[in-house]
């Protein structure tokens, strides 16, 4: 059943993993400055957000409770983000 | 607290088939609480940085130990800690967080050679590597040693002595530990000091690690005035904290992700076969997102190597 879902939005999945590992290259090589990897992250979520309910818009199952969601599992992907960040390193 | 488990973490008709966990309201708390803690914790290592800081378990003995270790291992001879090399280091050191650059060359164009001529050390060969972010010795020489261009210093004929720094301080904007290692020699290469007494007017430089620069015959004198350069600018006092706070607050990150991860993996696969229909947000979305965190954080708490 997952896996007939996973092909079902095959073409949404694999762009999704296209904007996200390119996010990650483009944080990793910025390394040596966490400030700058902070920023790339919270423009990542931001693309994870819309892309996420752009898909759900063209499935005509957009809602806001949905919404809701992405951004909240954003919101909390960039807060653990910078609680390692500020609190570990010092940013 | 089974009840409370399977509520929390499993989907059921108690938590409405979705975990308690993933519930908007949980989410946004458990988003709130991580967000001030990153911020407490940032105050508690201002106000208390002998309880909270940054530190490492590096020293230059273990550093030249397993040095040594890696030549013997590839059949050539130990290097000598030299207290010039090591003056050399500090203050290259403390030049990097002086004037906040994580490069061999300083933004006024200070070399590696800069530092130490002025540590007084005649060198014919000379060689540096840098790391940061590391927290064990092994790690650092480990991951010089993956390095082909870092390797070549640490394990070239033409050097007979080394030296090294380690210093925590605020580089680039990130408290971190930094490790500074010069290499030297004051004779050439297989020349006997008799060979040296002809040729000592010519100083040859070979490269720090990450710009390898050919050898060239420099100037003849060499200063040897100020053997440490801005000693006196440690950026951190040396106060070992109780807690790293890198690998404290990286330990508590990775742990939240795996459970927030976790639990939406057996959200959906239970969901699935039970067939039950909600109006959610596509986990597999989720998964992927909180996954790409999962492995930047395991990147992000790597040392680097220039």
């Amino acid at each position: 059943m997952i896996k007939k879902k996973i092909n079902e939005h095959l073409l949404y999945y694999i762009s999704l993993f296209i904007i996200l590992f390119l996010g990650f290259i483009l944080i990793i090589s910025l390394s040596v400055n966490k400030s700058l990897q902070l920023a790339v992250f919270i423009v990542l979520a931001l693309f994870y957000v819309i892309w996420g309910l752009l898909h759900h818009y063209m499935n005509h199952e957009l809602m806001t409770k949905v919404v809701v969601e992405y951004i909240l599992i954003a919101s909390l992907g960039v807060a653990i983000m910078l609680f390692l960040l500020k609190g570990g390193y010092g940013i | 607290m089974k009840d409370f488990m399977r509520h929390l973490f499993f989907p059921h008709v108690s938590n409405n088939y979705r975990p308690k966990l993933l519930h908007h309201k949980t989410l946004l708390i458990v988003t709130l609480i991580i967000f001030f803690a990153g911020f407490s914790l940032s105050a508690i290592r201002n106000t208390f940085p002998s309880v909270l800081g940054t530190f490492s378990n590096i020293s230059n003995q273990q550093l030249l130990l397993l040095t040594n270790e890696k030549r013997q291992e590839n059949g050539l001879p130990p290097l000598t800690l030299n207290s010039e090399l090591d003056s050399a280091a500090l203050a290259k050191a403390n030049n990097m967080f002086t004037e906040d650059y994580w490069a061999h060359d300083s933004p006024d164009g200070k070399t590696p050679w800069y530092f130490i001529k002025q540590a007084g050390y005649n060198y014919v060969y000379a060689g540096e590597n840098l790391a940061r972010g590391f927290t064990t010795p092994s790690d650092v020489v480990n991951a010089w040693m993956a390095s082909p261009e870092h390797r070549q210093n640490m394990l070239s004929p033409n050097y007979t002595n080394v030296g090294f720094a380690v210093e925590t301080g605020k580089l680039t904007g990130e408290d971190t530990v930094l490790v500074v290692e010069m290499f030297g020699s004051t004779t050439l290469a297989g020349s006997t000091q008799n060979e040296l007494g002809s040729q000592n007017n010519n100083t040859k430089e070979v490269s720090s690690a990450s710009s390898p620069t050919p050898p060239v015959v420099t100037e003849n004198s060499v200063p040897k005035s100020g053997t440490v350069l801005d000693a006196s600018k440690t950026p951190i006092p040396s106060v070992k904290p109780l807690i790293d706070s890198a690998s404290f607050s990286s330990d508590i990150a990775l742990f939240i992700v795996s459970i927030f991860i976790l639990t939406l993996i057996l959200d959906m696969i239970v969901i699935e076969r039970k067939k039950v229909v909600r109006i959610v947000g596509h986990n597999i979305d989720h998964i992927m997102f909180l996954s790409l965190l999962l492995i930047l954080i395991l990147f992000m708490i790597r040392g680097v190597i220039i």
